[in-house]
């Protein structure tokens, strides 16, 4: 999306017109800015190489493990702890090598929390701009929209979903979307409402830019802040909604890895082999904070306001 | 202020009737046989004759349209059917249930607002400081344990290792305050870590962004207290995203606390419902689908209200 | 001015608070429920203090009815026995004996049994029902046996009842006279399903449901759906029950059962996770009771399915299995407790028929490799990806488990994994239990994990083609279906028994099922419960045998 926007951005600052609105910094663009910043900010750095770690370290599971998460189960071997000669973090109660589990399992975990995060932001925030942008009509469509999708109890519509197609991880990603939208629709509606009548939007309105410009350009990096806490805040919540439904008995494929799998079977053992749980969880910390400090570089990066 | 509640009462109106009749459709391609259910048997031992008598007595025979149909004007009786597993009213038994949902999500919300609400405005004032660190750290936290987990640990600490609260069960506040107290709170903060870490950081998030707007720099360059400008200004702006949040996760508490009513043993609609769903028992899940959606409709309509009141840039005569 | 609106903001929150907790209040103090009654206080300390004479048993199970003609459960059979009484109950080496009826006999033709009843059981009074004590007599056993005899009325035995029983005469008040279609070898287990309702609620029109009314030790008080179901003594018993109250509590979660076990808030917990048996055997204030019989669990073909129509594939498939280790990982704990026992045939080893040698000799044994040589020769081959095709179709198939059992959640994983390994793409899914008992009844799974039926018509409905009852999954062999025909008709136990083992000798060579475990479910109990010996509760508390009650002095 940066891209085309780069390019209205471009254009904006080199429109030579003496339009109002049109700071008077020379070259540096709002996009060039927001790059600029993050990269300043070094939390959100090191954030940021968490991160790429962690995909790296997912997305390359068979160079980091000899294991195969699945079929090398050796029963025998069950409940050795962290460790143990062989396995790094021991094994499970089926005597399954838990760092290969951990890695492969992050595939599934990671791209859950990622993908809910991304689908129902960009849902959410585009129903959340026109309709609080336009009101009327539109609003009062979208808005009842939301508010049937948010009122409905959430376990029925994922158990519907189940029930109807069967339960895969692209369902759960489904399920989650579906219920999850509404949120940043409500919470992008409220910012824009308070944005919507401020100065530099009316000053826009008045240079004559057309709607979407408004709306892209002046108003959503306005809202961003609480959008991309909100986003982010969704990965991990996502991540977390998964392993409740395997907890429900809703889950993808009980052999499969997975964070929440692995959450979900190991809370039998909570207080004898703690380690089941505690690893897959600190796993999941690790991803949200990593995601957090993220989030906290992009809000200060893409709020306007910062801008020096 | 009238016109508008009204008006917004009204809307609820159309708003309700495809929320029924979506739960009707997605019930009824569910798989599941209403009639072995009614009957009570898990087996499957129906015969023929007894089918047919289960079909007209309960119209199951009819199409789907005119059950819709029957469905709706009943409802707007107050007569929400007969749950096919119990043979209870369908209403009555989501009622006795409702209180103790409301009570147990009205406790965590505001629990998590006592721990947010300071926790918030302490990391966006003393950006970069230990109180910083402490919300991050607990939204982390907060955000990445399961709260089925959550609840276990608490349980083994508290009842297992201390023996100081009981594990499961729930009290009503007519008992002492001491046993309702001692009930809930478990259930309660397995609820509200998640409910606080979110808020926390929209609080803090939010509470920077107003700290940065021109009035507030206004007011500070006129020379206002700090504390002025801080709570009399700034908060106020800074709760607008924090309403609206909070309006969604009521909607979230209500339907989807499941998994702590269901740790810890504790009445709510959440079990009913999961169980009503394990069960196939159609009416009871449209019953407490639809309950809980006008609970969240009314909720919502009151957060709406308060949002115009705090913000007056909204006006709600404006509004839809 | 804006300090004021968040003044009155914060007001508004807390008053809404009180607003919601005075709605709890309101709501009738009783449906709360949910601490252990008046009797169990929890001291300034925090320690339960136990001073009443009350037994509160935890159970997982929820309690789908208590309509006693409706009910299939054993959640609700744990209640409905205490407050009813059926003519017979079944001790722990499943003999039947007296409960209702005092003696019965069988007359030589095997198609009349005649039973005398107990002459000083009342109904029970005090719930506007009855008011005065009246006596339960052979009218009313024949009016209960009628009721569920007319498919009105719809009993959930009624297929199998109206099947057998033909009419029910009334000898004496204390005399009653079956008289049965067939030879029933099952007859005495029928006696002890049906339970004796009052003829006077049926025509009073009584909720059964929500104010059941019987003649047994234990009178209802009330249930809270989902949270628990309150008994009391009923003191016109004609002996004297050892408890005041019996309250049963719901707490689906088993770990979380069994927490509230260790911290005394529940004397009993019905089902103890592998995982938790430990905690509690270390525990100098409870022990464990093993059931009696062997619960049968098992990985089933749906043997319609074109990928499983051939024995010899279904065998390869089970050879592929490693059950012993499975069985060891999934139940070896800390205390060395055998929680379960690898089967190698469908019919529990205390069962008639169970015959664990026999059973073994016919089962196939772990081997891979030959697994692997009998998929080759099936035309099977491994394709690029490593899995198995054949004409251009994968060996890809899902298994299905029900979700509230993680001993059988294991036991997927660990077949589906060794399935895995020989080149079969198997996927582990877990099923919602109700969608999951559903699609086996209707054949919508292609590979299943079921459990149960180790009932004494178990191996009936596990193995014969025709029973409409029976998750056999598209099984059918006539010689296995001519061999439970004759047993049926058997009435000598041991002939019975032969020919059961026979059937089963035959089924198992045709593995429609990779035999899987016997679980002895382990039941938790405080020490300070008395008088049971039988770990079972579904059986009356109070009755000629036992007098099950507390003592925590």
């Amino acid at each position: 999306m940066s891209e085309e926007k780069k390019k209205e951005n471009l254009q904006q600052t080199n429109t030579p017109s003496g339009e109002i609105g049109i700071e008077a910094l020379p070259v540096t663009t709002y996009w060039a800015d927001v790059v600029r910043r993050f990269r300043k900010n070094k939390i959100a750095v090191v954030g940021l190489i968490m991160l790429t770690i962690i995909i790296v370290l997912c997305a390359g599971a068979p160079l980091f493990t000899d294991y195969d998460p699945i079929v090398d189960m050796n029963l025998l071997d069950k409940l050795q702890p962290p460790g143990s000669e062989g396995h790094m973090l021991g094994t499970d109660h089926l005597g399954r090598d838990i760092w290969s589990r951990l890695l492969y399992g992050g595939r599934t975990s990671v791209l859950t929390g990622l993908s809910v995060a991304l689908i129902t932001a960009v849902v959410g925030v585009v129903i959340g701009l026109f309709s609080g942008y336009f009101g009327g009509i539109v609003e009062m469509i979208l808005m009842r929209l939301t508010d049937i999708m948010m009122s409905f109890p959430f376990l029925i519509v994922a158990i519907a979903i189940m029930a109807a197609l069967g339960s895969s991880q692209r369902n759960i990603i489904l399920a989650l979307a579906i219920v999850g939208w509404p949120r940043f629709a409500r919470l992008t509606r409220g910012q824009v409402l308070a944005v919507k009548s401020s100065e530099y939007v009316e000053s826009a309105r008045v240079a004559g830019f057309g709607n979407l410009r408004i709306i892209f350009n002046h108003i959503l990096p306005n809202c961003m802040g609480p959008i991309i806490i909100q986003a982010t805040l969704a990965v991990g919540s996502a991540i977390l909604s998964a392993a409740s439904l395997t907890y429900l008995g809703l889950g993808a494929d009980a052999s499969a890895p997975d964070w929440g799998v692995m959450l979900s079977q190991g809370r039998n053992y909570l207080q004898s082999d703690a380690y089941l749980t505690i690893i897959p969880g600190l796993a999941i910390s690790i991803t949200v904070l990593a995601m957090n400090w993220i989030g906290d570089g992009l809000r200060d990066a893409f709020d306007p306001k910062m801008r020096k | 202020m009238w016109t508008y509640i009204l008006k917004r009462v009204l809307q609820a109106i159309p708003t309700l009737l495809v929320i029924s009749f979506l739960i009707f459709s997605l019930l009824y391609i569910t798989p599941g046989d209403p009639v072995e259910l009614i009957l009570g048997t898990e087996d499957g031992t129906v015969s023929e004759e007894q089918r047919v008598l289960v079909e007209q007595q309960w119209g199951l025979d009819k199409p789907f349209l005119v059950r819709y149909a029957d469905f709706v004007i009943n409802a707007c009786k107050g007569d929400l059917g007969t749950s096919y597993a119990t043979n209870q009213d369908v209403f009555d038994s989501i009622m006795v249930r409702m209180p103790a949902t409301f009570t147990l999500a009205g406790f965590s919300m505001l629990l998590a607002l006592l721990v947010s609400v300071p926790l918030g405005i302490l990391a966006a004032l003393k950006h970069n400081s230990i109180w910083d660190s402490l919300a991050t750290a607990l939204a982390t936290i907060g955000v990445s344990l399961p709260k089925f987990w959550f609840g276990l640990v608490l349980m083994i600490f508290f009842s297992l290792k201390l023996g100081w609260l009981p594990s499961t069960g729930s009290a009503d506040i007519s008992q002492g305050l001491g046993t309702f107290l001692s009930y809930i709170i478990m259930p309660a903060s397995s609820l509200a870590l998640g409910m606080a870490a979110t808020q926390t950081r929209m609080i803090r998030s939010s509470m920077l962004d107003v700290l940065n707007q021109d009035y507030v720099r206004y007011a500070r360059s006129k020379g206002l207290k700090e504390r002025v400008v801080i709570w009399g200004h700034a908060l106020k702006n800074a709760m607008i995203p924090v309403i609206t949040v909070i309006g969604g996760e009521i909607g979230g508490l209500l339907g989807g606390a499941v998994v702590t009513e269901s740790i810890f043993s504790w009445p709510g609609v959440g079990r009913l419902a999961v169980n009503s769903i394990s069960k196939r028992d159609y009416p009871m899940i449209q019953g407490i689908t639809l309950m809980l959606c006008i609970s969240y409709l009314v909720i919502n309509l009151l957060i709406d209200i308060i949002y115009a009141w705090v913000d007056p840039r909204i006006r709600l005569d404006k509004k839809a | 001015m804006l300090k004021k609106k968040l003044v009155s903001l914060l007001a508004l929150a807390l008053s809404s608070m009180m607003l919601l907790s005075a709605c709890v209040g309101n709501a009738d103090g009783d449906t709360q429920g949910g601490n252990g009654g008046e009797g169990t206080q929890t001291n300034a300390s925090g320690e339960v203090v136990k001073d009443a004479n009350e037994l509160v048993i935890g159970t997982y199970m929820p309690v789908t009815t208590l309509v006693p003609w409706k009910t299939t459960s054993d959640g609700d059979g744990y209640i409905l026995r205490q407050i009813y009484h059926t003519l017979v109950e079944m001790d722990e080496q499943s003999n039947f004996v007296p409960s209702l009826a005092t003696e019965w006999q069988c007359s030589e033709d095997g198609l009349t049994w005649t039973v005398k009843i107990r002459d000083d059981v009342y109904w029970q009074t005090g719930n506007g029902l009855f008011d005065e004590k009246v006596k339960v007599t052979a009218e009313d056993v024949k009016f209960s046996y009628d009721y569920y005899l007319d498919p009105a009325n719809g009993s959930v035995r009624y297929t199998e009842l109206s099947k057998s029983l033909k009419e029910v005469n009334v000898i004496d008040p204390t005399t009653v006279e079956f008289v049965t279609n067939d030879i029933d070898v099952l007859w005495e287990y029928k006696m002890y399903q049906n339970y004796i309702i009052p003829q006077k609620a049926i025509e009073e029109n009584w909720d059964f449901e929500n104010q059941p009314v019987g003649s047994g030790a234990y009178k209802f008080v009330e249930h809270v759906i989902d949270s628990q179901v309150v008994l009391e003594r009923n003191d016109e018993f004609w002996q004297e029950p050892a408890l005041d109250k019996v309250i049963f509590k719901i707490i689906s979660d088993k770990s979380v059962s069994a927490i509230a076990l260790q911290n005394q808030e529940i004397d009993m917990s019905l089902s103890i996770l592998p995982t938790e048996v430990g905690n509690i055997i270390s525990k100098d204030y409870l022990e464990l009771r093993a059931s009696e019989v062997g619960s049968y669990r098992w990985v089933g073909f749906n043997c319609q399915n074109e990928l499983f129509t051939d024995p010899e594939i279904r065998r390869a498939l089970s050879m592929a299995v490693d059950m012993d280790s499975a069985v060891t990982a999934i139940f070896e704990n800390d205390a060395g407790v055998e929680l379960a026992k690898r089967a190698y045939g469908p019919i529990s080893y205390e069962r008639p028929g169970g015959n664990e040698e026999r059973f073994k000799a016919v089962c196939v044994e772990y081997d891979p490799e030959e697994a692997e040589r009998i998929l080759d020769e099936k035309g099977w081959v491994k394709g690029s990806d490593g899995i198995r095709e054949k004409d251009g179709k994968k060996f890809s198939f899902t298994l299905q488990v029900g979700n509230n059992d993680s001993n059988r959640e294991n036991l997927a994983v660990v077949v589906s994994a060794q399935l895995q390994a020989i080149g079969i793409d198997c996927t582990a899914q877990t099923v919602e239990w109700g969608t999951h008992t559903e699609d086996i009844k209707q054949g919508r799974v292609e590979m299943y994990i079921l459990g149960g039926y180790s009932n004494l018509d178990g191996p009936y409905r596990i193995m014969h083609t025709s029973d409409t009852m029976s998750p056999n999954c598209g099984y059918s062999n006539p010689e296995v279906d001519a061999l439970l025909d004759e047993a049926w008709r058997t009435i000598d136990l041991e002939d019975r028994s032969e020919l059961q083992t026979q059937a089963a000798e035959i089924f198992i060579a045709d593995a429609p099922h990779i035999f899987s475990y016997f679980e002895y479910s382990q039941m938790g109990v405080s020490k300070a419960v008395t008088d049971f010996e039988q770990a079972s509760v579904y059986r009356s508390l109070c009755n000629q045998d036992r007098n099950v009650g507390v003592n925590y002095k």
